[in-house]
Parts: structure tokens; sequence; C-alpha cells
């Protein structure tokens, strides 16, 4: 079908690979890492250990199949009481003893015995440099948005999380990845770091002043890149195998532009170059020609903490092998952020219909991984630049070069005057709705002498698709689906990429409506937050004001990207926005008058109207 | 708050309230309600073209559904035959013409929120505002949907309007959201505590009471649920009862859940509830839609004979005027309903597929299976309507079947219409208010007359439910001698005879009693002689369901249901509507004291955070009765104002010409009952149970009128 560069050949290395490279995962990063980019830590070799238990195995099994909690994820964020290869000692006694066939009471039992609640291996903590007043709020006129950016501000305090001792000493104990520094954590579910979420989150931070939390939360995914070769989805051990989209370099670089201080970038440069290349080398396949990169997998078995219902999912598979290429697709869509979608749908036909059957990630090559490969490699010789690295320099802007190359020739569509997708088994664009289609314009992913044409194009996409019609923003496809990144729901990242992707357009057309959509997403959440006090993890595009739904698991609250995402747009148009004259800002005061004698009329009018009925 | 909408009202002092009952005119919303000016001026700045994109993406975006509904069906998430979601399903069951209405109102629906959602919230024009605005602005001109309203409109039938209501609509948004109020299974669950303490029984209520009561309820309220596109039947949890997984839950689902406990394990426990249909109003404006009522708003027991042209055409056999029969002796007063031909999902919820009864029974309504009450009632209509045809036929041998069809249907309306109004209302109202109700006029051109309230259909007319008993006892003749040398009712030995008893939860929709003429006899015996339970908040173990765990439950919770209905269909809380029947306000708990017991405001208390928040249906059931009535102050308003509505709409509605019908004038429940079974004797009032002063009549001297 198409060739994976070196995730393939994962499967066949050896055992030593395995304990230098840790966690759980077969993964290479092959000769392009730099030797000096891995340090060694104390508790590195504990993957393969806590894994038995957290990322695979007969215990897995039998807990999750028994569906013991509302969420699957519950049962695989609880402690362990004993030491792992203790722990299924006893539960292969345990199963000898139930004939293999235990009771969900006596696995409950089991459960009660061996693990404690989840969430034991954090403290409380509130941020040390979180700060009552930053400067942002000064920024907003209108006095109800300002309150709400000032209790924005005091939700950190709520979503900070920091690892408690023991986590470093007995990681084995933990399903959590340890890191030095303490974190924000999106929230609900969700109460561990996860990669691309950081980056809205550090933002935010970065707004709240609170440099310190936005920078340890940086040096984590550093460190772990340090320790693993790349970041996994999330903090857990049942994560590995699979990333998330690469942020790591945007994140260093939006840390540096608020400090305007480049010694951390340079410090850095080797991790994100590290990262960089992990990407192009494990992720990157052939299409048209070129080289472009897709999301993927590179564990076995299915997605850990969901793990029943990927069970059901591959019921309709026969053979090991297909439902083993099943679980790969699941958790390839879990890389991509968007788990699930129709997005990543290929039926028989060709189309996006179906459901997660027809899961096929592995086989659509996506704008936005490409679009921020090409960010991340211009960023990289930006800081070579920097530091005065001449050829490295311009060894990464032939990499961002090729990889523009590759863009526009896989997914440039004149026809549809925009980028999409693009599906490698029937070898063709895949002509769907996702903002996605617009991340170059974020990325800066575009020829920008080519800025007016690009625009025209691009703006009569979004007016032929009414996407400027929706009161709670930007679905992210137009497939009601009752997946979760599926219609009609609306996620706070691909707003915040395509607003900040319109506006780097540049022309006056795409700015306006840029400004019209961050406008609108600030005054959508607000309503959300007035009826119910909450920030929600995803919104719902046909209700001002109304939180989505679908997918695995219930709307989450919290919550970590949302509250980044409008920190930075209060900061950026507090100035101009106000709740109060949204009535009239519509009616120029010219026409007032006639205006008034229009409703005098029509009120008798419709009186009259009424009473003939 | 709310605004009455009522121009001239008669004051009437009856026992303990004033029933207020007002004329409901055409008063424009507009002029009553007047919307804040900028919100006006910016919304009729919108110009013509902006209302017709904004139709036509509403429109677009509903259509969306399809996709998930295809995902649905093909993943089975859809009602399962036999299922206790299907047994709710049968209550709630809709027609082709109420799907077809429902998809015309659905669209308008979703263009109206989208209106609201992308031009009013927006610009902090707030539902009520909104809505009054929309509902007087016309849909564009040249739409298909205004065309397709217009039809519905022009065409409409009989049955399929819409409910009306008595106060303003109560939704989070001001025109569909459902508020997020306490779970009524959590309410039922606490209502049911006070079962310990309390006298169950209704000391002079027999269980006609609450038969005729459902029966009248078929005939003219009939909330239906809403389906898929391509009629599927939407199912909101899992196989288990269980929440289902957020992909698979459809935008019209609202399940009852409740979370079983506080543990770690705690699983949340579900029930279906699906949003009901609805159906455009009076008007094809934007604007709210209001709930769709399969039935007919008269007394012309549509039940029994469709609430449709097409359903009554299935009723009819097209000879002599009668309506369809089994016939198992030669005498019609021992016909039994006829039975469903073919596929019985639409009438009964067996389990066993294989189960092709012979006892699934058919009538212009499928809830004639709910219980051994129903089908026994719409037996003696059918057998009641048969002998007057017969009747008709002898006498008029030159009839054509259509004419006689028409005659016997009309007498046998008219006989039912007396019953109701002379001796069941009296039973439920209180003597006095049955005659006062008959005695108030209303403008006729009143749109609201051709229609049902929201609460009497969903609320008020559900009170018999409190009264339903887990058990249907045998009282014939040979038993009740056994009762009286053993001195008791079997349940008061503590020993349940189980070849005396029905339960009426193993009956819901799985007819399995062998129904022959004697069966029916002994179920009628059972119905006179039996007490009715007491009319309060609490509801027999079998009508809900109290058992939350990790086991799955056996059957649903009907109090909760109804307590959802009364949500979904935007009911006001109980204090709004004590505060039109008896002119109060309710401000306080303390200030419920004077209409609702002590205990039971304590448990109110303990259950509903804010007095406002009291659903209609539990405080109305709450409610300290009134001198003579089954029910309290505001229920009695609340069915005393549908009713006379009714009468008088009836009055005039009844045809003059039918010169037959005049020496049925005085046919009542006795001789019903009797010409129309085999019973000896029956009670002179048949709801009441026998006493010294309800003495029991020989039924022969009462079978001449109506037997041919």
């Amino acid at each position: 079908m198409f060739a994976l560069k070196s995730v393939v050949s994962t499967r066949f290395m050896s055992l030593g690979a395995l304990v230098i490279l840790n966690l759980c995962v077969r993964v290479s990063f092959g000769h392009t890492i730099p030797s000096n980019a891995i340090q060694k830590r104390l508790y590195e070799a504990v993957g393969p250990e806590t894994c038995q238990i957290y990322c695979h195995g007969p215990l897995l099994h039998t807990v999750q199949m028994a569906q013991l909690y509302q969420d699957s994820k519950t049962f695989v964020d609880m402690k362990l009481k004993n030491r792992p290869e203790k722990t299924m000692e006893e539960f292969n006694a345990f199963m000898l003893k139930y004939n293999d066939t235990p009771t969900e009471a006596e696995i409950r039992d089991f459960v009660d015995t061996h693990f404690e609640e989840r969430g034991k291996e954090f403290e409380t903590w509130v941020p040390n440099d979180w700060k009552e007043n930053p400067e942002f709020l000064n920024a907003i006129n209108d006095p109800d948005l300002k309150q709400w950016g000032s209790d924005l501000n005091g939700i950190w305090k709520e979503l900070g999380r920091k690892m408690i001792e023991d986590v470093h000493k007995n990681p084995e104990y933990y399903s959590i990845i340890p890191v030095d520094n303490p974190v924000i954590v999106p929230g609900g579910r969700f109460i561990e770091f996860y990669y691309w979420d950081s980056y809205w989150i550090i933002r935010g931070l970065l707004y709240s002043e609170m440099y310190d939390t936005a920078r340890g939360m940086i040096e984590n995914f550093l460190s772990i890149v340090q320790r693993f070769g790349y970041i996994p989805n999330g903090g857990r051990v049942y994560y590995s195998g699979r990333s998330q989209p690469p942020f790591l370099t945007a994140m260093v670089k939006a840390y540096v532009d608020f400090k305007k201080d480049y010694s951390f970038a340079l410090e850095a440069l080797d991790t994100l170059e590290h990262e960089f290349e992990y990407w192009m080398n494990n992720h990157t396949v052939q299409a048209k020609g070129y080289d472009v990169a897709i999301y993927t997998d590179a564990s076995t078995g299915p997605r850990p903490e969901s793990y029943r219902e990927d069970i059901k999912t591959s019921e309709d598979f026969r053979t090991d092998e297909d439902k083993e290429q099943i679980y790969t697709e699941l958790k390839a869509g879990a890389e991509s952020g968007m788990d699930f979608s129709s997005r990543w749908f290929v039926d028989e036909n060709g189309t996006n219909d179906g459901g997660l059957k027809n899961l096929k990630t592995r086989s659509i090559v996506p704008v936005d991984l490409n679009a921020l490969l090409y960010m991340n490699a211009k960023i990289i010789a930006e800081f070579h630049d920097k530091a005065g690295n001449t050829a490295k320099s311009a060894e990464y802007e032939a990499k961002a070069a090729r990889i523009l190359e590759a863009i526009q020739a896989v997914h440039w569509n004149e026809e549809a005057g925009v980028w999409l997708d693009y599906d490698m088994i029937n070898q063709k664009p895949r002509n769907y709705f996702v903002p996605t289609n617009l991340s170059p314009l974020y990325t800066g992913a575009f020829n920008k002498s080519d800025s007016e044409r690009i625009s025209a194009s691009v703006l009569k996409y979004i007016d032929d698709l009414k996407l400027d019609s929706y009161p709670g923003g930007v679905p992210n496809t137009l497939a009601h689906t009752g997946e979760q990144w599926d219609f009609p729901n609306v996620w706070p990242p691909m707003q915040y990429i395509l607003i900040r992707g319109l506006e780097n357009l540049g022309t006056p057309e795409a700015k306006k409506l840029s400004e019209r959509w961050g406008h609108r997403w600030v005054k959508s959440n607000f309503e959300a937050y007035k009826q119910t006090q909450t920030m929600f993890e995803k919104y719902d595009a046909l209700r001002f004001g109304g939180h989505g739904g679908g997918g695995e698991y219930d709307v989450q609250k919290g919550f970590g990207w949302s509250n980044g995402v409008i920190i930075e747009f209060l900061t950026k148009y507090g100035g101009d926005l106000s709740l109060s004259n949204s009535a009239v800002s519509t009616v120029s005061k010219n026409t007032v008058f006639s205006l008034t004698v229009a409703l005098l009329i029509s009120v008798f009018g419709t009186m009259l109207g009424r009473s003939l009925w | 708050m709310f605004r009455v909408r009522n121009s001239c009202s008669y004051y009437v002092k009856l026992d303990m309230s004033i029933l207020i009952i007002c004329c409901w005119t055409l008063i424009p919303n507009i002029g009553a309600y007047a919307i804040d000016e900028r919100s006006f001026q910016y919304l009729n700045s919108i110009s013509s073209e902006d209302w017709k994109r904004d139709l036509d993406f509403g429109i677009e975006s509903v259509n969306r559904q399809k996709r998930l509904e295809g995902t649905l069906v093909k993943s089975g998430v859809i009602v399962e035959k036999g299922g206790i979601s299907h047994t709710h399903l049968l209550d709630a069951l809709p027609n082709e013409e109420a799907k077809m209405d429902n998809d015309v109102a659905s669209k308008l629906l979703a263009a109206s929120l989208y209106i609201f959602n992308s031009k009013c919230l927006p610009h902090g024009i707030n539902g009520k505002d909104c809505e009054t605005f929309l509902s007087n602005k016309s849909l564009p001109k040249g739409s298909e949907l205004l065309q397709k309203c217009l039809r519905i409109i022009e065409k409409r039938r009989n049955g399929h309007n819409t409910f009306r209501r008595l106060l303003d609509r109560h939704y989070q948004d001001g025109i569909y959201q459902m508020l997020p109020l306490v779970s009524p299974l959590m309410v039922s669950k606490s209502l049911h505590n006070l079962s310990m303490k309390k006298n169950l029984e209704d000391k002079q209520r027999n269980l006609a009471v609450i038969q005729w009561t459902q029966f009248v309820e078929h005939d003219l309220s009939k909330p239906v649920v809403t389906t898929m596109r391509d009629g599927s039947h939407i199912e909101c949890c899992d196989n288990n009862s269980f929440e289902l997984v957020p992909r698979y839950r459809h935008p019209f689902c609202a399940p009852l859940i409740i979370r079983n406990d506080e543990s770690q394990y705690a699983k949340v426990n579900c029930f279906n509830y699906v949003r009901s249909a609805v159906a455009v109003s009076t008007k094809c404006t934007f604007g709210a839609v209001e709930q769709l009522n399969q039935a007919t708003s008269l007394l012309d027991l549509s039940q029994l004979y469709g609430f449709t042209d097409e359903a009554q055409k299935r009723m009819r056999t097209w000879t002599n005027g009668q309506i369809k029969f089994a016939a198992k002796i030669s005498n019609i007063y021992n016909d039994e309903l006829a039975v469903v031909p073919g596929d019985w999902s639409n009438y009964c919820a067996f389990k066993n597929p294989s189960m092709q009864t012979s006892q699934c029974f058919m009538a212009g309504d499928s809830r004639v299976n709910n219980s051994p009450l129903t089908i026994s009632i719409y037996t003696l209509f059918m057998r009641n309507h048969n002998q007057i045809a017969q009747k008709l036929t002898n006498k008029y041998p030159l009839w054509q079947d259509e004419d006689i069809f028409k005659t016997a249907k009309a007498i046998n309306i008219q006989i039912y219409r007396n019953i109701v109004f002379d001796e069941w209302l009296p039973t439920v109202l209180g003597e006095d208010v049955a005659v006062k109700m008959k005695e108030f006029s209303f403008s006729k051109e009143s749109v609201d007359l051709d229609r049902i309230s929201n609460e009497f259909g969903i609320a008020a007319m559900r009170f018999y439910m409190s009264m339903m008993p887990n058990f249907l006892q045998n009282f014939t003749e040979v038993k009740r001698v056994e009762y009286t040398t053993s001195g008791s009712l079997p349940q008061e030995n503590g020993v349940i005879r189980n070849e005396n008893l029905v339960s009426f939860l193993n009956q819901t929709y799985k007819p399995d009693l062998e129904y022959t003429p004697e069966q029916i006899d002994t179920i009628l015996e059972s119905i006179l002689n039996q007490h009715a339970m007491k009319l309060d908040t609490i509801y027999e173990d079998s009508l809900i369901w109290n058992n939350f765990g990790v086991n799955r439950p056996t059957h649903g919770d009907l109090l909760a249901y109804d307590i959802q209905r009364g949500r979904d269909h935007g009911l006001r809380g109980y204090i709004d509507y004590l505060k039109l029947s008896v002119g109060q306000n309710i401000g306080s708990w303390k200030d419920l004291e004077s209409f609702i017991e002590i205990d039971d405001v304590n448990v109110l208390k303990a259950t509903y955070s804010n007095v406002e928040n009291i659903d209609l249906l539990v405080g109305g059931m709450a409610e300290k009765k009134s001198l003579g009535a089954a029910v309290g102050p505001t229920f009695k308003y609340i069915l005393a104002e549908q009713f006379s509505k009714i009468y008088q709409r009836q009055n005039h509605a009844l045809d003059p010409i039918l010169t037959d019908s005049v020496q049925f004038k005085k046919a009542n429940a006795v001789e019903l009952l009797c010409a129309n079974s085999k019973l000896n004797n029956v009670p002179r009032n048949i709801f009441r149970l026998p006493s010294d002063k309800n003495p029991m009549l020989p039924c022969n001297e009462h079978v001449k009128l109506l037997r041919p």
C-alpha cells in the first residue's frame, strides 16, 4: 500500500534497542537522532514494567471488559498497591481460582484489593507564579468580559497538578509519566498533561504572566523528548506509541516571543530538532512522489483507556491481523487529536461515509500535520539563525521548502480553492470540510506573494460552504455522525487556527472575517459561561453558547485550551468588544428614525393582521 | 412572570376554591407583551432575503441528522421489541400522519432555533422577546415550508392539532430547551418514601374511575414521540438500561437518568424518553412550535373508531354498519375485539416474537392493549356500536352500511358523552362543578376551542395513574363468597392467592389472559367492586422503578416518565397553576401548607430545591382534595376548563337530524354495562363501590334499550 519509513521495521528491533528506548512501545528513531540528545534518567527503565498492567495483557483485558466504570479511562489511571510483577502473580492466581471466568463482583473485589482510586499521584498545587491582576485584563473594556477574564485567570489555580514525591521514587506503581515540573491540565477526565492541548494552555499562561509554570511545562516536554524520543499523546504510559499534532516547537517560540529572550530557544534547539526528525523519520510516506507526513501509531492492541470500546469496534473484523489494523487506525486517529471524525473515514466508494469501522487514518495525508512540520522547520531555522548557525539554518530552510513544495503539490486544490487532505487508497483529494483545510494559512505554509489570489479563493470556499452562518463557531466537519470531531461540534483549537490563519493571510477581507469570527467565538463562549459558569472542551456550531456532545465520553469541563484561546482573544479584541451595544451595532444611526416609523406601522399592521385571523 | 390572556372571566364560588374560567380569545401577543424596542428594530431590519436564507439554513442543518440516524439504525440503537422502551412507546406511538406533521414542524423549529441562536441571542435579545417577534413573522413567501405549512392548516384533520397552553411555555431558552431540574427518577424515588405512613386506599371509588378516566384520556389526548426520518423509533439508553455512549444519542433524546450511588462503580441508570412530536400551530409563522396531539379534541370515541379516516376505514366491516369484532357466541354482547392481523408490534410489546398471540387487540388507538381495564372498556363500546347497528339494521332494512355505521357511531358517542358528563365528571370534579361547568359559554371563533390543553393532557388527566393498584382482584360471586367466609380480602390475610389476581404490570401491552366473554365479565366485576388507590403522590410499586443498581430494571417508571413529559412540553411549575386556579401567590414552602399536607410539603421540600420547581403533576396530585371531588383545586380547574370547552363545542356539534338519538338520551352507564355483558347486577353509580347508598341494580331490567 504505502511504505512507512521505519515504523514497519520497528517490529523487528532487538531487545537491546527496547531497553534504550524504554516505554512499552517499539519505536525507532534510527540513525538520525543526535546521540547527545538522549539523557538517561533514573526512572526511565520502568516503562515496560508498568505496561504489563496499564498498556496490554490479561489483567487489563479482564478488568476493562468487565466494564466496572462508566468511563473506561478510570481503571488505567488507578495506582497499584503492590509492584507490577507481584500484582500480575496475584492476578494469575486469581484467574486460576475462578477458572478464568471471574464474575463482575469478583473482578471488582480484585481491583479494590490491588488498586487505589484514581488521582492518587497528584497533590493540590496552586501555581506560585499566579497573579491576581495580569496585564491582559486591562486591555478589556467591557466590565462583564473583564470579570470573565479574571475568572478564567482564576481557573488556572484549579487546573494545576503537581506529582507527589512517591511518583518519582516508585514510578512503577503508577501509570503517570513522571515529570519534574507541575503542570496545568485540560480538566474533567483529563487529569494529566496532553500534548497539543498544552500549546493553548501555555499561550494562556503567558498572557496570565505565569512564565514559570509555562516554562516548566515546556521543560517537561523537552525532557520527555530527551527520554523517549517523542512526546506521547498524554502523560500516561498507556499513551505511548502515539503522539499528537507537534506543537512543542511552537510552544518554545511562544515563550521566547513573550519573554523576548532567545536563550531558552537555543538551549532547547537540539531537542526540537530531535522531535522534528522523529516525525520526519517515523511518520512519512510517499504521495504523488513527495515525502509527506501522516498520523500513525507504533503500539499493539486496543487503546488501553478505551479498551472495551475498541474491542467492540473490532468485532466485525475476523482475523487478528485485521483487528490489529483497526486498532492502529483508531490510535492513529487519537494521534491526530481528532478522535474521532468522518475526516478519517474512507468507505468502499472512497467517500467519508460509514463509521469507526471505516477508519483509514494512516491512508490520509493530513493538511495540518504537514503544515505544522513546515512551521516547525521554519522556527528551528530561525532559532539556528539567532544562534549564528548559518549552515543549520539553511538546512532547515531547505527542509521547510521541501515540505512547502509537497503541500502545494499534494494538498492545494485549485478546483476547491483550498488545501485538502489526500486519500492515498483512492489516489484522490478528499473534498470534505475540516478547519485544518485552512491550516497552511496559520502555519504560513503558503506563498505570501500569492496572498490576494489565495484570499479570494479561500473566501469563496468559506462562502460556498456557508461557514460564516454558524452562531456557535465553525463546525469541525459538515457530517453529523455522532463522533465528537464532527458536525455540529466546534473545537477551540480549530477556531484559533482559522482565526489566526485568516489574519495571517493579510488581505482586508480575510482580516475582517477573522475578526468577526474572533468576536463571535468570544461572545458565544461567554454566553455559555454566563449560563453555566463553565468552560467546555467543545461547543456547538448551531447554538450560541451551547456546548458540544457526541463521541465516547460526555462533554468535559474546565477547560485548558478553551480558556487559553479565550484569554488570548480577550486580550486581542478586548478593546473593541462590548456585550451591551450588540443590538444597535448593526443598525446605523441614520436609520433609527425610519425604523421607528417602520416599527409603529408594523406593530399596528401585526395587530390588525392578527385580529383578522 | 407570565401573562393570563383572559379578557372576560367568570368567577364562580366552588367549595374551597374559586374556579375561574376564562375566555380564551385572540389577543395579539405583541399587544399584550411589548418586546424591547431596540430588539424589535434590529429584528425588523433583517431583509427578506435573509429570512429566506435563514430558513433554508435551519432546514439544512436538521437534514444533516439523517446521517446520524443512518448510523443509529445500522448500529441497532433503536427501540427493541418487547423491551421496556417498547412498552412506553406504545403509549405514545405516532401514526404516519403525525410523522408527516412533525416533519414540517421540526424544520420550522430548527429554523426558528437557528434564528434565535444567530440573530437574537448574539444581540442580547432574550428568548421571550425573540419568540414573540418570530411568532408574528410569516414564513417567506414562496418557500416550500410555507406551502407545506398552509396545506396542513387548511386541511387540518380533526385530530393532529397541537396542544394549547393555559400559561406561557417554560423552557430554558424560552423556545424549546428543557430546564435542567432534579431528575424525575429522583422525584419518583423520594415521593415513594412517603408510602410507609399513608392510608393508601380510596374508600369510595372503584376501578371504574380509573378505567373511564383512561378511556376519556385516550379519546382526547395523545402526545406521541418523535421518530427518525425513516420511521425507526429512537432509543436513548443502552440495552441494559444504562446511559448510552454520547455518539449514539439522538438530538431528540431526553432520557430519564439517575446515578445509582456515589461509589466509584456508580453507573448511570437510564430509561428511554424521546421528545414529543411537534406540529405547526394555528398560523404559518416562525416561532416556537407546539407539541402535537394525535387524538381528536372531541368526545367522539376516536380511540375506538380511529383518529383519522384511514384508521376508521381499517376498523369497519363494511356490512350492516358494524365495526370489526371477533365473534365467539351468537350474541353481539359476547363479541370480542378483533385481533391485530399480522405484525403486532404497533399494538403489543410481547418479548417473544414467535408469540403470535390471538390476543393482541385492534382499535382506533394502539393504547387499547394497555391493560385489562382498557381492553374491557374498548370491548364494551365496540359491542355497543354493533348492537345499535344491528338494531338500526332491523329497524331500517333499506339503509346502506354507510348510513347505519354513521348513525350507530353517533348514538354510541352520545351515550358515551352522557356518561362522561353526567356520571364520570361528577365523581371526579364533584357534583356542583360538573353542573356549573356546563353553563359557561365561549366565543365561538376561539382557536383554542378545538384544542386540548397541555396542562390537561400531560398533567391533570394523568391523575388516575396514582389510583392504579398493582393487581386486579377476582370478585366473581364465587370468590366473593370465599372472601366473606374467610372474613377478609386475600391480601389482608397476608396470603396472596395468585389464581385470584392479575398483575397489571404483566399485562401492560402483553395481554395474555384468555379474553373470553366470561373473562371480560370477571374483569368488569372486579372493576366495579375493587377500591381504587388514593389519589396522592404515591404510585404503586409496579408503576415505578426505585430499585436502581447494577441489575437490569424489569419495568419503567411511569411517574418519572410523566414528569419528564411535562417538562418536555414546557409546562410551568405547579405554583403558577395553583395561582391560576385559586388566585393565590405562593412565595414560600410555608404558603403551600394550606393546599398540601405538611408531610407532603416536607417531602417536596427535600426533593425540589425551590418551591417554583415543583412539577405540575406532582403538586396537583399532592393537593388536599376538594370536597366531593377526586382531585384538588388545581387539577379541578384544569379539568373543568377543558371539559367546559368540550361541552360547549359538542353541544353545537350534535347532529339534530338523528331522530333516533332521542330515545338513547336516557341511556346511562348501568344500561351500557348491562346490555354489553352478562353481568347480573351493576351498582347504580358505577364509579363508586357498592354500598347501602349505592345499591346494586339487576341487569335484566336495563338491557332493553340497547340490545337489538
